[in-house]
């Protein structure tokens, strides 16, 4: 048999490897001896769940059979008993064209409930890699909690990752699951920014559904009815994370203010909020920007490839972007107001996702809070409307900017 | 006498960057060597990826000058990872996850690549054959490890026998199995 001989070109996966492991740091430094006996403890605990959850999740994705969770390292005091499992009959469709996703419900050792997302094809029960291979999902895979009651189901979310990250790409998608008891009679789930849809509810209360963008970036509400009309709302929503309005990548936003007491005495205005963003999962110091202005709202365009243009800031804004924006184009509202109160940006005909985005520190009014949204790249200030509500009265509802050819500030610090 | 020029391996222990010249000329000729034992290309990447991750942390133990010397000591660390793979069912990665380096995902293409240079649909058929010639029990359990990929609990669970005996199970027919076969040329690859 004559068998071709083989070379480094035929297998890119083993190449890129070659040049990541010659590039990388072969022995590393045990950090013990630099850590105080107090600390060593805890970090340890803290190493050891880490490497229990990414040892699944790796396994998963890069090709080798899904073994169950080790003695040694299974941190889950609770897991399902094996040959209890069903499988529930709700199925939903794989965005990526797999097979359709579901729920699997089983027993824990005690007559708890235990659930976990997976696939089904030709009867069997598991995960579709990014290999794109399907592979059982053993028994002892599920999380674990009090059997359903109605006021009080069990849901979770799986996270999905894709083949190919990109900023602008789709970035994965995010499996809503979970069992409500027999008398589940309603279940909503309304994502931050897709629209809003009723489940298929299954024996026992069971529901799944596949949202787009990872688990940061889908932040659904889930709204939960049952026969005796009891309700149940679960909130997904992250502080500081804002999804992103076309499906890219969520944002993350912290905002603060800057006054010192001498400014205090001298300066009665407002103190100036700072706001940095950046887009998750990028390099927060190298691709983020920050902001400042004493405004109550103000509109921000972010350009690819340029530096962050401010809107309707005012002369006294500063930005502090160090490095290019190599993030997609959009349009952030940032919004200050007194802690408590409910913030809402309407533009182009529809409501955006606001997160609380942080609040005073560093010698700031303890009252200054700041939120912001995301909107779609264009938007300017003159469309978009802002509303703080406290108690239930709005407080402020008005337009931010007047033309957006007016910019009193366009980006030059 | 003939003094040969130091492997690329010893001069690695000095030069990390000298251990690509290493890495490309043996990690392919080891691709086949794993896919030809696990008849599974993408195991058999992920092997090679955890070895040649085992013997760069490790090359400065590594004691030999010469290119054979250099060569049976990366055996030596293959070997151990395939008999931990044939133990546990899935391919090591403490070594790759020490150093933070992971390997993409493979693509359809570089999968067939493998199943090609390895000649993997001729040892298949082989292997299919000689599958056949095993006694009921041990074909099952076989089947129901390596095809199937279960634990061995859970094979010993569907034969009715203990985990002891499922493991004794499936190593039997696979020592069998690699009789019947004979022993796979390296050098043809070499």
């Amino acid at each position: 048999m004559s068998v071709e001989e083989p070379r480094i070109e035929d297998f890119p996966s083993l190449a890129a490897f070659g040049e990541a492991l010659v590039a990388s740091p072969a022995t590393r430094r045990r950090p013990w001896p630099f850590l105080g006996g107090v600390a060593l403890l805890p970090l340890l605990g803290l190493v050891a769940v880490t490497t229990a959850s990414t040892a699944a999740g790796l396994t998963v994705l890069t090709g080798s059979p899904i073994p169950p969770p080790l003695r040694a390292d299974d941190t889950a005091s609770v897991r399902p008993t094996a040959g209890t499992a069903w499988l529930s009959e709700v199925r939903a469709d794989d965005p990526a064209g797999g097979p359709a996703w579901t729920v699997r419900v089983a027993r824990g050792p005690a007559g708890e409930t235990c659930v976990v997302a997976g696939q089904v094809r030709g009867g069997r029960f598991g995960i579709v890699g990014r290999d794109r291979r399907f592979r059982d999902l053993p028994d002892e895979y599920g999380g674990c909690a009090s059997p359903p009651l109605p006021g009080r189901p069990i849901v979770a979310m799986r996270a999905v990752a894709p083949k190919v990250q990109g900023w602008e790409r789709p970035v994965g998608s995010s499996v809503l699951h979970g069992v409500g008891g027999p008398e589940l009679d309603e279940v909503v789930v309304r994502p931050a920014i897709e629209p809003a849809h009723r489940l298929q509810i299954g024996r026992d209360g069971t529901f799944a559904a596949v949202l787009h963008g990872l688990p940061d970036q889908a932040q659904p509400r889930v709204e939960l009815r049952w026969r005796d009309g009891r309700r149940r709302t679960l909130d997904f929503r992250q502080p500081s994370v804002v999804p992103d309005p076309l499906g890219a990548r969520p944002w993350i936003v912290e905002a603060t203010s800057r006054e010192t007491v001498v400014e205090r005495r001298r300066d009665r205005r407002p103190p100036p909020s700072i706001t940095c963003f950046g887009v998750l999962g990028g390099e927060w110091f190298g691709a983020s920007a920050c902001g400042m202005s004493r405004r109550e709202a103000w509109v921000v365009q972010v350009e690819r490839a340029s530096r962050p243009v401010v809107r309707q800031a005012g002369p006294r804004a500063r930005w502090f972007a160090s490095a290019t924006w190599a993030h997609p184009s959009r349009t952030l509202v940032l919004v200050r107001a007194r802690p408590g109160a409910a913030v809402t940006v309407a533009a182009r005909g529809r409501r955006w996702p606001v997160r609380w985005s942080g609040s005073a520190g560093g010698g700031g009014r303890r009252s200054d809070a700041g939120w912001t949204a995301v909107l779609p790249p264009g938007v300017s200030a003159r469309e978009v409307r802002v509303q703080v509500a406290r108690g239930g009265r709005v407080a402020t509802s008005r337009v931010v900017g007047r033309d957006p050819g007016q910019a009193a500030n366009g980006g030059r610090r | 006498m003939v003094e040969h020029a130091p492997s690329a391996l010893a001069r690695s222990r000095r030069d990390p960057a000298a251990f690509s010249a290493f890495y490309e000329r043996e990690a392919p000729r080891m691709v086949v060597f794993f896919a030809r034992r696990v008849l599974d290309p993408e195991a058999a990447l992920d092997l090679t990826a955890e070895t040649f991750a085992a013997a760069f942390a490790s090359r400065r133990g590594f004691r030999g000058r010469e290119e054979h010397q250099a060569r049976a000591w990366l055996r030596t660390i293959a070997d151990r990872q395939l008999a931990a793979y044939l133990r546990r069912g899935y391919a090591d990665r403490a070594m790759r996850r020490r150093l933070g380096v992971e390997r993409p995902p493979a693509t359809p293409e570089e999968l067939q690549r493998v199943d090609e240079l390895a000649a993997l649909a001729t040892l298949r058929d082989a292997v299919a054959r000689e599958l056949l010639e095993l006694p009921d029990g041990e074909r099952e359990a076989v089947r129901l490890r390596i095809v199937e990929e279960l634990e061995f609990a859970n094979v010993a669970g569907r034969l009715s026998i203990s985990e002891a005996a499922a493991r004794q199970r499936v190593s039997r027919a696979l020592r069998r199995l690699a009789d019947r076969l004979g022993p796979i040329d390296e050098e043809a690859i070499a």
